[in-house]
């Protein structure tokens, strides 16, 4: 019961982590990005390349390039600096020039090309059949297996913690009130001589970097990594996750993230089989959630914990309102 | 020689399926500007709405009349339930756009609870060939082609000559000034809508008799080739959409016949990717292609 | 700078823990009914799968074979005298949803055997299972399970490298010496490799090499492409939603006159309704693991349509119904549900000599009279060798014109497969 529990906390947490990278692009620069669960599937990648050993070389085996067998802080390290690389280029092209609508569509088809690219070239990533037996960190430690998940868990939760207030931090900084003004009213920054450009860039690419992060905690949690393991669902679900837990909100998205993938993912685990309709729970569940999200847009768009207000100089949260849209 | 013309005239058949979905998707945009993300799936319903028909009745017209009816019936229920009470509210442009995604993704799950995710046959005519010029086709292919053909001209006709048109056009090019001139704006977007979604509905029995058989996520699947013909002729002209389909479409299979046919569809991806790069506006520049003059 | 909160708000951290505490509140309450009286407490099995998304095909004929296996076995009395129940697991082929699914399958559902996983997700399921000692029947036909050195790991279904040869055994016995390749992109990918290999080294030329993407509307340039190379034969292995395009267009272009060998995925009866049974009888053959006909596969068909009336036999499903069943020899021939004497039972009832066995019920009639038995299942007879996996035959199937069922054409003997797989088997031996 407990090795259950332990796995759905662990990957609710990991969850959490990109559901704050995302955050950082949508709910603080305004950005409809689709490009953020496949920078986890980089960073899942490029941890397995870095930290594994080199390929074998049996005619029908695996195949993918690097293979450094490097170890757990290094490799987590190489992925974070390798997404924020990607999202520089991604974004610093896509930014100049495109918006909303344009971005979104922009994000979305480089999902499916990076997608078609991984399967096309099978050297790279080892095409579909993917990464696996990848170490798992501190297992020279002998632990067993479910106080090894305990350790794990707790990695994962200081990972989440020091993002969370890496972000906080940043979310009353200087840069983070700029970045909030630019998305609320663009003309009127720009007016005071902010550059929208290169705040929304550098917004990009902080989230790329944790989502790298989540990247290689996943990969390094599930021992293995491939297509099936990312799709725009997954995308779509943590857009969710954020929409219900308070778009801009650090903690409402932690909480928006438990609700959508541990309630309701793992709850639907327990729905029972309906002979004859095979795809019921699936397919129940997206409903839920989709009917779940327009609820939340139309009433109560700022979701349960509202972006925090800064007013008259001092720090506080938004009145408490059940129902209603922003002031 | 006779290779590429053979491409050319298979890129001509998807071109037709890619058209009748995406001008529909730009002719609906440049009326409202709502970007609809369940625009896939209108298809998808009307895929699954022509098998029922079919099934029930065993006669063609009648299926094809439930594809449209039931895309109509969708593109309805999203504008009146869904967008129009969200615009009532206030809300903004991007929480309409996930309404759409959420509404796209209950189209879609709906029918994968009804009728499970197995493929289903949909096969219509036992296809033997001909060749027309230096094509080659299947009577399929040329009815795909024909009444592509026919709906893309009566919905020409519809927007040039008649009142409804003249009305639609005004509101694209400046909805206040429209509304001002005494022109029922929400009766032209309703039947904007319904419009849409009948061609959608439509567009989508074609491609499942293209293909053979159906999923739910039949037209979510084909929504990336859809925006990309939107993209590369401009978001909201329709005309320019035309064009940008037949690109597509043609370009998809010419490249099947030459490079590896894998990435037959990364080529619309790719060539979506350089358009809002290079002219996010639309390839298509002249302003013929408006819908407005 | 005022120093903020830095730490989650009270609200957001108790809304966690509440959550926790009460899932294990309600865990505690759950297992406290765990004292009822063994005797007849179920054993319960796992079966894993894609249940849903684009692979569920596979999943859903895992679990019909286990299904059906288990009214056979239940009807027969169960197992060591208990009912078996079935839980039925689904991956999504995906490893994210594979751990939590599998761990609640273990941790809260209490099974203690699986039939599956696939190959996708076994690189994540494989280290829960062995920490749980939980035997399980593999069924995916990856190249790297040839050299399994896992105890629990077992895989019943042949391996990609066995299949592929056979498909070009086939072709070299019937004296085709040029070939074109149509695999979908994706894991059909290093099935076509293998079967290249295979052909070439048999002699034989690939003139053609064409992937085919999924779910696109039309295939005409892919076809124009290997019509044009006049090609003998054309191997392939593409999914539901690839086939009706691929036919229509072959089809148009040259009136299916060039043969097509396929694999176990083209056998599929859904996949012959969707290409017709008459075009699948003109142009295609199926090779697959020998199966079909005899004792074991009309048991199977008898339960299969006692639990599926009104449905075609799935005998994609076949592998998964054997799995449970020796599965269920083991433990009863073990005499208990220990894991690692089922482990040492399952060689015991699976490989020769010993009497055969086509069902349940005469299996378990033998053991309780101690003889040695030999498991001959609705996949073939069984047979593990060193590393678990299993040997097996291959035969050619060819669908009726009417009716779409599968019949065997021609069957492909072990020194065909061992000419085949060094390179010396020579042309046209068949007509």
């Amino acid at each position: 019961m407990l090795d259950y529990l332990l796995s759905v906390a662990t990957l609710v947490t990991i969850y959490s982590i990109v559901s704050l990278a995302l955050n950082v692009r949508w709910g603080w620069a305004g950005l409809f990005d689709f490009f953020v669960y496949a920078l986890v599937a980089i960073g899942a990648y490029v941890y397995g390349v870095v930290t594994l050993p080199p390929a074998p070389s049996n005619q029908y085996g695996d195949q993918y390039i690097l293979g450094l067998h490097l170890p757990f802080v290094a490799g987590v390290a190489i992925a974070m600096v390798v997404t924020s690389v990607i999202s520089l280029i991604v974004g610093a092209v896509a930014l100049r020039q495109l918006r909303q609508l344009y971005f979104g569509i922009m994000t979305f088809s480089s999902v499916l090309i990076i997608a078609v690219i991984i399967m096309a070239a099978p050297w790279l990533f080892n095409g579909i059949i993917g990464l696996y037996g990848v170490e798992a960190p501190l297992s020279q430690l002998g632990l067993d297996p479910t106080t090894y998940a305990l350790l794990f868990l707790g990695i994962c939760l200081l990972a989440l913690t020091l993002v969370y207030l890496l972000l906080e931090r940043l979310f009353w900084s200087p840069f983070g009130l700029c970045l909030r003004s630019i998305r609320d009213d663009e003309v009127a920054a720009a007016g005071f001589g902010r550059n929208p450009y290169s705040e929304r860039l550098k917004a990009y690419v902080i989230g790329g970097a944790i989502a790298g992060l989540a990247g290689a905690l996943l990969i390094t949690y599930l021992t293995t990594w491939g297509p099936g393991a990312w799709s725009p669902i997954e995308t779509i679900l943590i857009f969710t996750a954020i929409i219900l837990g308070g778009t801009g909100n650090n903690r409402g998205v932690i909480i928006g993230t438990v609700v959508v993938f541990g309630l309701i993912g793992e709850g639907s685990r327990y729905l029972p089989i309906l002979p004859g309709f095979p795809d019921a729970y699936a397919a129940l569940r997206i409903i839920a959630i989709a009917i779940l999200t327009i609820v939340v847009l139309r009433w109560r768009p700022q979701g349960l914990l509202p972006e925090p207000h800064m007013r008259d100089g001092v720090r506080r949260a938004r009145r408490f309102r059940w129902f209603g849209k922003e002031a | 020689m006779t290779v590429l013309l053979h491409s050319v005239g298979f890129g001509l058949v998807t071109a037709a399926i890619v058209a009748l979905a995406s001008v529909a998707f730009s002719l609906q945009f440049s009326v409202t500007t709502t970007p609809n993300f369940a625009h896939g799936d209108f298809l998808t319903v009307g895929a699954y709405a022509a098998l029922v028909g079919q099934h029930l009745t065993n006669s063609l017209p009648v299926a094809v009349l439930s594809a449209v009816v039931a895309g109509s019936a969708c593109a309805l229920i999203l504008n009146l339930g869904f967008i129009q009470p969200f615009l009532r509210a206030g809300a903004k442009r991007l929480s309409i756009f996930l309404v759409t995604v959420s509404f796209g993704l209950i189209l879609q799950n709906g029918i994968l609870l009804l009728a499970g995710g197995e493929p289903l046959s949909y096969n219509l005519t036992t296809p033997s060939f001909q060749n027309v010029g230096p094509f080659q086709w299947t009577y399929l292919d040329e009815g795909i082609l024909a009444t592509a053909l026919v709906v893309l001209v009566l919905l020409h006709v519809t927007l040039r000559y008649t009142r409804f048109g003249k009305a639609m056009r005004a509101v694209s090019d400046n909805p206040s000034l429209a509304r001002a001139s005494g022109i029922n704006t929400p009766r032209i977007v309703t039947v904007t809508w319904a419009l849409d979604g009948a061609i959608a509905g439509y567009a989508g029995c074609v491609l499942a008799a293209s293909l053979g058989s159906m999923t739910p996520t039949m037209g979510y699947g084909f929504l990336v080739v859809i925006f990309a013909a939107a993209v590369i002729g401009g978001l909201g002209k329709p005309y320019g959409t035309l064009i940008g389909a037949l690109m597509i479409g043609v370009a998809m299979e010419v490249s099947a016949a030459y490079i590896d046919s894998e990435f037959k569809t990364s080529i619309a991806f790719a060539l979506l990717i350089i358009a809002l790069l290079v002219r996010p506006r639309g390839v298509i520049s002249a302003e013929i292609f408006n819908l407005a003059e | 700078m005022r120093v903020g909160r830095h730490h989650m708000g009270p609200s957001a951290v108790s809304a966690r823990f509440s959550i926790v505490a009460l899932s294990l509140v309600l865990s505690v309450t759950a297992c406290g009914s765990a004292t009822a009286t063994q005797a007849k407490q179920p054993i319960k099995i796992g079966a894993e799968g894609p249940m849903t998304g684009t692979f569920a095909s596979t999943g859903q004929a895992l679990w019909e074979g286990a299904q059906v296996a288990a009214k056979e076995i239940n009807d027969a009395g169960g197992i060591l005298g208990r009912p078996l129940h079935l839980d039925q697991i689904d991956d999504v082929n995906d490893p994210a949803d594979a751990v939590p699914a599998l761990r609640k399958a273990i941790n809260v559902d209490g099974i203690q055997f699986l039939d599956g996983p696939s190959s996708t997700v076994r690189p994540a399921t494989q280290p829960i299972l062995d920490q749980n000692k939980i035997p399980f029947m593999f069924q995916g036909g990856t190249a790297s399970f040839d050299h399994n050195s896992d105890p629990y790991a077992w895989r019943p279904s042949p391996s990609d490298i066995q299949l592929g040869v056979a498909m070009a055994a086939y072709a070299i016995k019937k004296g085709y010496k040029t070939a074109a390749m149509m695999f979908n992109t994706g894991p059909s990918q290093s099935l076509e490799q293998v079967v290249s290999d295979a052909y070439k080294r048999n002699g034989g030329t690939v003139v053609a090499n064409t992937v085919l993407a999924l779910a696109v509307s039309s295939y005409g340039s892919e076809v124009q492409t290997v019509v044009k190379s006049h090609p003998d034969v054309i191997f392939a292995q593409y999914d539901d939603t690839t086939a009706p395009a691929l036919f229509h267009a072959l089809e148009q272009q040259n009136n299916l006159a060039i043969p097509i060998i396929g694999s176990d995925e083209s056998a599929g009866a859904a996949q012959i309704k969707l290409i017709t049974p008459a075009a699948a009888h003109k142009a295609l053959v199926s090779v697959e693991a020998s199966t079909n006909t005899g004792p074991a596969v009309d048991t199977y068909k008898h339960y299969y349509n006692l639990v599926y009336p009104g449905q075609v036999v799935n005998t994609a499903a076949n592998f998964s119904y054997d799995a449970i069943i020796e599965l269920a020899l083991a433990i009863d021939a073990a005499g208990s549900t220990d894991p690692a004497k089922v482990i040492a039972a399952i060689p015991q009832v699976c490989n020769p000599p010993g009497t055969d066995v086509t069902n349940y019920a005469d299996g378990l009639a033998a053991l309780n009279a101690h003889k040695k038995i030999h498991f001959v299942g609705a996949g073939g007879p069984s047979g593990y060798d060193q590393y678990h996996n299993s040997t097996g035959t291959f035969s050619v199937y060819q669908a009726d014109a009417t009716t779409g069922v599968e019949a065997p054409i021609a069957a492909l003997s072990v020194s065909d497969m061992a000419a085949a797989a060094q390179g010396s088997l020579a042309f046209g031996t068949t007509g």
